[in-house]
């Protein structure tokens, strides 16, 4: 009798305090939080972020709750002298029902994250041959960016613009961005956190991750994998400009690169960091 | 800090036979240590094989002399079954696990000779460095068995001059003759199982490449 | 502690007693041994074996084997070379319990075969590594003060993060195996000594080795590849990556033997009684961490061999020019990495629920289903490396496969929190520090695993992957729940084993700063990375500075709660030394009814143990540990 006091109790004080910090914290802290809205990409990991805190603030304050309960209710009120507690050594039907509950948490979390990912990608990277890719806005095609990075710089090639290389980026509204990330010497990460794409830069691997922009935006680019001495300043910015802004940007690089391109290895997927064929 | 003495005049031995358990349960677990060491090297194998980077898994002609590579193995093998009779057969134990330390011994020097008629080197291409770093690997270990093997040698050629002794000490069963058997078991466990790795080795290296 | 001997020994003068087998040999000839082998080293390379390092102008082949025969000359100084000569001359193994060249302290400062003095040394050890890498700790937090640099350089900030890194996964991986384990280990199962004691001492050692291994690193210019030491950043380095891969080898080697001899130990030498199902659960803690270190690590060595040969004799496994792979290092190292975390939290989830029976005054509450737990923890942690691959385009298609995984595993994490609450449950709760420390774990690590969902969630883990959202999240799993549970053995049973207790107030102080600074200083980290900053960088943008500012001056605050402990240390067991009780903490655990100091031998009587490993709760019961022919304990057992 005493027990299901404590327990009815302890039920109370946890949902009074969790059910108005669980919706603030989906409906009001959530939805705004960071990396914002700036492409398709960003939405959905805000969106998911904020299933994942409503589920963890759930998760947290009934653990934490109980904690303060029973260290509450619990503790020894006469300290100077040892009286035993009860001899209860486990209760099958309470440790069914939790791996029950966790595991129902768990396939929870882990579908919704698979249908995520495989809805458009999230914006992480995917390897050589992406399965999750975002079908482009109607009406436009895709647009191939290379990102290579190298010891302490990110530079930028537009295959479709005659393989110009950029020392910065530009990409333009409303279009399905397909990023090919590699590297000439050792492990980077292309980190656009505006847009919400994160893709280890490999040597010798393609590494293809999507974002799919909305309107114009500023984004920074940064180097998330340690990468040598000059890692921390192995950053740049972009931005998301309209289509004819990017048409005359893109013209411009190609007039300010096109003399240094034709000293340029011809356009490819891979690059490899040393010479082939040592002997 | 002072001593504390015992309150009782006699320390109870532990069991007897907690040691020679001890060895055949220690000898095991290092089996499995020893298995994920080399899981490492096969898994670099068949990933760089499947992944062929720049066409770069062999660059050149990269094909090690299987002369030497069928030596090796041969001698493992052997070896590995002269220390098995050895531990089954106390009689001629002394003469079994010597010609087991020479084939092992064999087996490292014939490692080294072919090391410098390999016709290529570390850096032609993905093959060759898993080739050289997984039998230089295999080969520094050999060199421990080695080790593990003469000390059984030793023991058996002691044991056979001085006969048993069994001094108690602090309690506790220093030589015994059937931890000596353990201690020969075990080593014999050990270097079968090594040699099996080997022979893996020599499929993966030599037959599959 | 207690002498080794009874007998009393003729006074000999200090000068004599230090010639011999000691540390103080070990370090000439490791000085001797570096020389030699870097002499060594210079007339073996080649001119073509400097593929790496032509332009450095350094020779690793003469830095690795200075460092390998420089190892070698420490333990022949200890003389650990002494039995294996011994048994190559053929004479009858030994089992060397309780084998010491030295006696009264200094023992301590050399080969130790008892188990007793192996822990005590560890736990110094661990802990002079342990502030050394705090102290790296608090240099990277003055350098985020601001967001560009300012105090140091790009590469010794590297070298500190790298440095701090490795020291803490290399050396904290044994903090509770090595000194609390080793003591515990053979008095919880009934016998009095490892089964393998010469091994025992060889861990610790070798354990030293490595650190001072990787102090070196300072000489050569440190490294910058932290302690995940990707390659082919790695084969880029100085020879102070050198440095990082002979600490690793030997942390590998030293974590390997340490896992050994537990298993071993646990597998045959359990007293009458002590069946599986009566083990107590730090003990299960420690076994599946155990059954961790043996497989893991040998992976780590195996990867270390191959980029230590990468920049020695020019093999090419992690240079994608020549065949080899960049992914090949990430794979192997986390195939080991990830055990590895497990090895560092399983130790703290058995300390735990090995403690809270004693302050709830009740039974451990599902003791099956935290066994379950352990060894779930322990098995699923080989299938999960990847995610630490989510973005690096490798498997991409696995992804969901490592989602479950992960996201599996903490369903036995799960176990290990349900066995604590239930045992709270109707307890008798009693506020020690020890207590204390273990409820810190409970908060810390329940944050620790929340946070987990966003790092094994790919969706979000685009978001957080690489940041200092994932740096906050292992420290709180980490050091949330490695570190406090270290300090909850130390409250809890270092007075047991020195004989002398901790002065409360300090203690007090210190916990209370410590759990208070720790979330101040990584709470904060969590929103840090978050807002957009990778790990491991030396600037930051500008509008997180008053971010960091905070952080960095919490982190002081624990730096300084850390050196309260310190002085407690030093002031309670060094100079005021006030004798413990026998059972402060009134345990019927077997390690507190021995009597104090605990005799050299355990027990007179090997002991057999009572049907109940968790004797408390209603009605009262007393442990009995009665060994054949008479009372296993000598004196001073036995209270309720
Ligand atoms: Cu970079």
């Amino acid at each position: 009798m005493k027990e299901v006091n404590h327990f009815r109790r302890f039920l109370l004080w946890y949902l009074a305090t969790t059910i108005p910090l669980t919706l603030i914290v989906v409906l009001v802290l959530a939805p705004g939080m960071p990396p914002g809205n700036g492409t398709v990409q960003a939405s959905a990991v805000v969106a998911d972020n904020t299933v994942f805190l409503g589920v963890a603030s759930v998760i947290f304050m009934a653990v934490l709750v109980y904690f303060v309960y029973s260290l509450i209710a619990f503790r020894e009120r006469n300290p100077s002298v040892v009286t035993e507690g009860p001899a209860i050594r486990g209760h099958p039907q309470i440790q069914l029902w939790w791996i029950v509950v966790t595991m129902g948490i768990v396939l929870f979390l882990t579908a919704y994250g698979t249908i995520r990912l495989l809805e458009g990608g999230s914006g992480g990277g995917q390897g050589p041959n992406p399965i999750a890719v975002p079908s482009p806005p109607a009406g436009t095609k895709p647009l191939q960016v290379q990102v290579i990075a190298q010891q302490w710089q990110f530079t930028y090639r537009y295959p479709a613009y005659g393989g110009v290389e950029t020392p910065s980026i530009e990409i333009p509204t409303n279009t399905l961005v397909e990023f090919h990330v590699t590297s000439l010497d050792v492990i980077h990460s292309f980190w656009a956190y505006q847009l919400n794409v994160k893709a280890d830069a490999n040597p010798g691997v393609d590494n293809i991750a999507y974002a799919q922009t909305k309107g114009p935006l500023f984004f920074n680019v940064r180097c998330s994998e340690l990468c040598g001495l000059w890692h921390g300043y192995m950053f740049n910015s972009g931005r998301v400009v309209p289509r004819a802004q990017f048409a005359s940007w893109i013209a411009l690089q190609q007039r300010q690169f096109g003399a240094a391109r034709r000293s340029l290895p011809p356009y490819t997927r891979q690059y490899f960091p040393t010479p082939l064929r040592r002997g | 800090m002072e001593a504390s003495a015992p309150t009782h005049p006699r320390i109870e031995p532990e069991p007897p036979e907690w040691q020679p358990r001890n060895l055949r349960v220690g000898v095991r677990l290092l089996a499995g240590a020893e298995a994920f060491f080399f899981v490492s090297f096969v898994f670099a194998y068949f990933y760089l094989r499947s992944l062929d980077l720049n066409r770069s898994w062999k660059i050149g002609h990269v094909s090690p002399p299987i002369g030497y590579g069928i030596g090796i193995v041969v001698a493992l093998v052997v070896s590995a079954a002269l220390l098995w009779l050895a531990s089954r057969r106390p009689q001629t134990a002394l003469p079994l696990s010597a010609g087991a330390l020479a084939l092992a011994l064999a087996a490292i020097v014939l490692q080294c000779i072919q090391y410098t008629t390999l016709g290529f080197g570390p850096g032609n291409g993905a093959f060759a460095s898993v080739f050289i770093g997984w039998t230089a690997t295999y080969t520094l270990f050999a060199l421990f068995c080695a080790y593990w093997i003469e000390t059984q040698v030793a023991s058996l050629w002691r044991l056979g001059r001085e006969g048993v002794q069994r001094p108690v000490r602090e309690g506790v069963p220093t030589y015994d003759v059937p931890l000596a058997r353990a201690g020969l078991e075990a080593c014999s466990f050990f270097w079968i199982y090594y040699a099996v790795l080997g022979f893996i080795a020599f499929v993966i290296l030599y037959v599959v490449t | 502690m207690s002498a080794i001997a009874v007998t009393a020994r003729p006074q000999t003068p200090l000068w004599r007693r230090l010639l011999g087998f000691n540390v103080l040999t070990g370090i000439v000839l490791a000085v001797g041994g570096y020389i030699l082998g870097h002499f060594i080293g210079d007339h073996i390379h080649g001119s073509n074996l400097n593929y790496y390092s032509a332009q450095a102008g350094q020779n690793d082949i003469a830095i690795f084997l200075g460092y390998l025969l420089g190892v070698v000359g420490f333990l022949v100084g200890l003389g650990f070379a002494n039995y294996p000569l011994r048994r190559m001359l053929g004479h009858p193994p030994t089992l060397a319990e309780k084998e010491s060249e030295a006696h009264g302290t200094l023992r301590y400062f050399s080969l130790s075969t008892d188990h007793k003095v192996v822990a005590m040394q560890y736990l110094v050890g661990i802990g002079f590594f342990f502030f050394v890498g705090g102290l790296n700790a608090m240099l990277i937090r003055t350098e985020l003060l601001q967001p560009n640099t300012h105090v140091f350089g790009a590469n010794q900030y590297l070298t500190l993060v790298g440095m701090h890194g490795t020291m803490m996964m290399g050396m904290m991986t044994s903090s509770i195996l090595g000194p609390f384990a080793n003591w515990l280990l053979p008095l919880m199962l009934g016998t009095r000594r490892m089964a393998f004691p010469r091994v025992e001492a060889l861990t610790f050692w070798l354990l030293m080795a490595a650190g001072v291994v990787l102090i070196t690193t300072v000489f050569w210019g440190g490294f910058q590849t932290g302690w995940t030491g990707y390659q082919p950043l790695g084969g880029q380095g100085t020879a102070g990556f050198d440095a990082y891969i002979g600490f690793f080898i030997l942390v590998g080697i030293s974590m390997c033997f340490l896992g050994f001899n537990l298993l071993a130990t646990a597998i045959t030498m359990r007293g009458p009684g002590m069946t599986w199902s009566r083990l107590p659960i730090f003990i299960w803690g420690v076994l599946t961490t155990a059954i961790l270190m043996l497989l893991a690590s040998p992976m780590l060595a195996a990867a270390l061999m191959m980029a230590a040969m990468d920049r020695t004799v020019q093999t090419t496994f992690f240079d994608p020019g020549y065949g080899g792979s960049s992914y090949l290092w990430q794979n192997l190292f986390w195939v080991f990495g990830h055990p590895e975390v497990y090895i560092v939290a399983l130790p703290g989830f058995g300390i735990v629920l090995e403690l809270l029976p004693v302050f709830t005054r009740k039974p451990l509450w599902g003791y099956r289903i935290a066994v379950a737990g352990m060894l779930g923890v322990a098995f699923l942690s080989w299938f999960v490396w990847q995610h630490h691959l989510f973005m690096s385009g490798i498997n991409a298609d696995l992804r969901p496969f490592y989602m479950l995984s992960t996201e599996l595993i903490s369903i036995p994490t799960g176990f290990i929190f349900l066995a604590a609450m239930g045992t709270l449950w109707r307890g008798r709760i009693r506020f020690t520090i020890p207590m204390w420390f273990c409820i810190a774990w409970a908060f810390n690590f329940l944050i620790g695993g929340i946070s987990g969902v966003f790092l094994s969630d790919v969706p979000s883990d685009v978001l957080t992957h690489g940041s200092f959202f994932s740096m906050a999240h292992f420290h709180y799993t980490i050091m949330g729940g490695l570190v406090f549970t270290f300090f909850a053995a130390i409250y809890y049973w270092v007075p047991r084993m020195t004989g002398f207790k901790f002065n409360e107030l300090l203690s007090k102080i210190h916990f209370w700063s410590l759990f208070i600074a720790f979330n101040a200083t990584f709470g904060p980290l969590f929103a840090v990375g978050w807002l957009g900053q990778p790990r491991r960088v030396v600037t930051y943008p500008a509008f997180l500075q008053g971010l960091n500012i905070w952080v960095s001056i919490s982190a002081y605050v624990l730096g300084l709660s850390m050196l309260v402990f310190l002085v407690n240390v030093v002031w309670s067991q060094l100079f005021k030394r006030e004798p413990a009780e026998a059972n402060p903490w009134h345990s019927k655990s077997i390690e507190f009814q021995l009597p104090t100091p605990v005799p050299v031998h355990d027990f007179d009587r090997l002991p057999a143990f009572d049907p109940d490993p968790y004797p408390y709760g209603e009605p009262v019961q007393v442990p009995a540990y009665a060994g054949g022919g008479g009372p296993a304990i000598a004196s001073g057992g036995g209270e309720a």
